[in-house]
């Protein structure tokens, strides 16, 4: 009986070095999780039921999976920002959440260009190799009540000289002057975005991911 | 073999070329985005001057650097060099476990670490890991701090942490769907924010956790990170069990002065040969070695070479008391 309260004191140091143990190894999560607040959270009820997370949509670099699947493959490494020629691949910082340290494209500062560099050294294949006309990052859509064609007939075109896919993305009308739309061929690179004289963009890009259901 | 002494400075060498790379690789990419866009002649003042001496240096090498440049890519964490490309084995775990979905040519790209591993161990902490040069560096902060006499705390946990660090970070990704090595891992993290540095101005998140992390090494625990928190030199020790290229001591020579377990970084005991799963083959207790005593041989497990002294019996050095 007099050793018992000695053993029963080794024990509850075990258990209390293995919890501490679990403790610490939590901690770098936590850090991580603190700088950046939603980085890995759960899914809510919601969300289970209709199997998905409620994704930001970003537009993503060319030849991209689908959003959950590039989520999952994506190695944060950063080689796709590296190569880009004309820095359009941008990363999410701690804002970004759950999509922090992951690529996008952001076509009002700067589209891109489709020149197939970013697949080529993405070494985990959330970015694959893709012909420039099989991309489908998204749809550029015109707000007619503001591009300057479509409003009072002024002379434009910029988005469909700019176009990297030519006359089956984006087209003027027939017989119209200079009044653009886009066809089913837009692969959604943005370039027309950066190039819209308009002060807040006739032209936008939806990305693929609210397109799409997967 | 015999003048293996030495082989501390060949890793600061190789760790400072790492580093190098590292420092240059985004320097080079951000040259080649205002070559492609014929940006320099463009520029002014000290920008114009910066890009034009790149421009000077690369242009001896290559001849197109626009197209050339292409072959040199990425950081520690996963680079493209020509053709070949080498990603960290923490990167396959962590990427097979959140997709769930084997892509092989991304899992051959950590062949070589892999290989590597398997031979030598824990080597890529000590000889390439640019975190372990940042630590190594904040010993020298410690130590100083020693000398001033404001005496460093050195609290030890248990070596199992790491691992468990390990299979939370692949629970993790197995359960929410995504990578979070990167946002945990030193060398990822050094890698990614000098990146950032570089194309946008400013660090990124990540910078915070290092700083910590230096802070803890300079003044609560020494090489914490690498000894109870790194998730890589858990899968690498794991990888490293069965090694072929230990450090080993000659008992006949060995004079029991204890100095290369004081110096060791991760922690361990050169002098009563256990070494065990946590050697990065860094070569610090070599160096320290006042009569050459340790060496780097072959061999399966960690005995010592030749037979032991009598008044050493295996018992005591088991306990690890030190026979004096």
């Amino acid at each position: 009986m007099e050793k018992f309260p000695i053993k029963r004191r080794v024990l509850l140091g075990k258990v209390g070095k293995s919890l501490m143990t679990f403790i610490i190894a939590g901690v770098p999560f936590g850090l991580a999780r603190q700088l950046s607040p939603t980085a890995f959270s759960q899914q809510t009820k919601a969300e289970k039921k209709l199997n998905r997370y409620d994704y930001q949509h970003p537009i993503r670099p060319p030849g991209a999976l689908s959003e959950q699947r590039f989520l999952q493959a994506c190695i944060q490494c950063g080689n796709c920002g590296q190569s880009c020629p004309v820095q359009a691949i941008q990363f999410y910082g701690n804002e970004g959440g759950k999509l922090a340290h992951t690529p996008y494209i952001q076509p009002e500062i700067k589209g891109c260009t489709l020149c197939g560099k970013c697949p080529e050294v993405c070494p985990s294949g959330a970015l694959r190799p893709i012909e420039m006309t099989n991309v489908s990052m998204g749809k550029a859509k015109i707000d007619r009540r503001s591009c300057y064609p479509w409003i009072d007939g002024g002379i434009c075109g910029a988005c469909a000289i700019v176009c990297p896919i030519g006359k089956s993305a984006i087209d003027f009308q027939f017989g119209g002057f200079y009044k653009p739309f886009v066809k089913d061929k837009c692969v959604g690179c943005g370039l027309c975005v950066e190039v819209c004289p308009h002060p807040f963009k006739a032209i936008q890009i939806s990305p693929q991911s609210t397109t799409v259901i997967s | 073999m015999t003048k293996i002494k030495h082989i501390n400075k060949i890793r600061y060498f190789v760790q400072t070329l790492v580093v190098l790379f590292i420092l240059i690789v985004p320097i080079l990419s951000l040259y080649q985005s205002k070559v492609s866009a014929y940006a320099i002649q463009w520029m002014q003042g000290s920008e114009k001057v910066f890009f034009e001496t790149i421009d000077n240096v690369v242009r001896l090498i290559l001849d197109d650097p626009k197209n050339d440049l292409d072959m040199v890519k990425g950081s520690v964490w996963s680079a493209q060099i020509g053709t070949l490309k080498i990603s960290d084995p923490l990167a396959v775990v962590g990427q097979v476990t959140s997709e769930k979905h084997f892509y092989w040519p991304f899992i051959l790209t950590a062949l070589i670490p892999f290989g590597i591993t398997l031979l030598f161990g824990r080597i890529f902490c000590g000889w390439i890991c640019p975190g372990y040069l940042l630590y190594e560096i904040g010993d020298i902060f410690r130590q100083l701090l020693n000398r001033a006499g404001i005496k460093p705390r050195n609290i030890k946990l248990s070596p199992l942490t790491k691992y468990i660090v390990l299979v939370l970070g692949v629970i993790i990704g197995f359960v929410l769907g995504g990578m979070v090595f990167p946002m945990i891992y030193p060398p990822a993290i050094i890698s990614r924010e000098w990146y950032y540095l570089v194309y946008t101005g400013s660090f990124g998140s990540g910078i915070t956790l290092l700083l910590i992390s230096l802070f803890i090494e300079i003044s609560v625990s020494r090489r914490a990170v690498c000894r109870y928190l790194c998730p890589g030199g858990a899968l690498y020790s794991l990888l490293g069990k069965f090694r072929v290229i230990r450090i080993r001591r000659k008992p006949s020579v060995c004079t029991s002065c204890i100095k290369c377990n004081d110096v060791c970084g991760l922690g361990l005991k050169p002098m009563q040969d256990l070494t065990g799963m946590d050697c990065n083959t860094c070569g610090a207790c070599i160096a320290a070695c006042p009569t050459d005593a340790l060496t780097i041989r072959l061999g399966w497990s960690d005995s010592p070479l030749g037979p032991l002294e009598p008044n050493k019996s295996k018992e005591k050095r088991v306990n690890g008391e030190v026979p004096y």
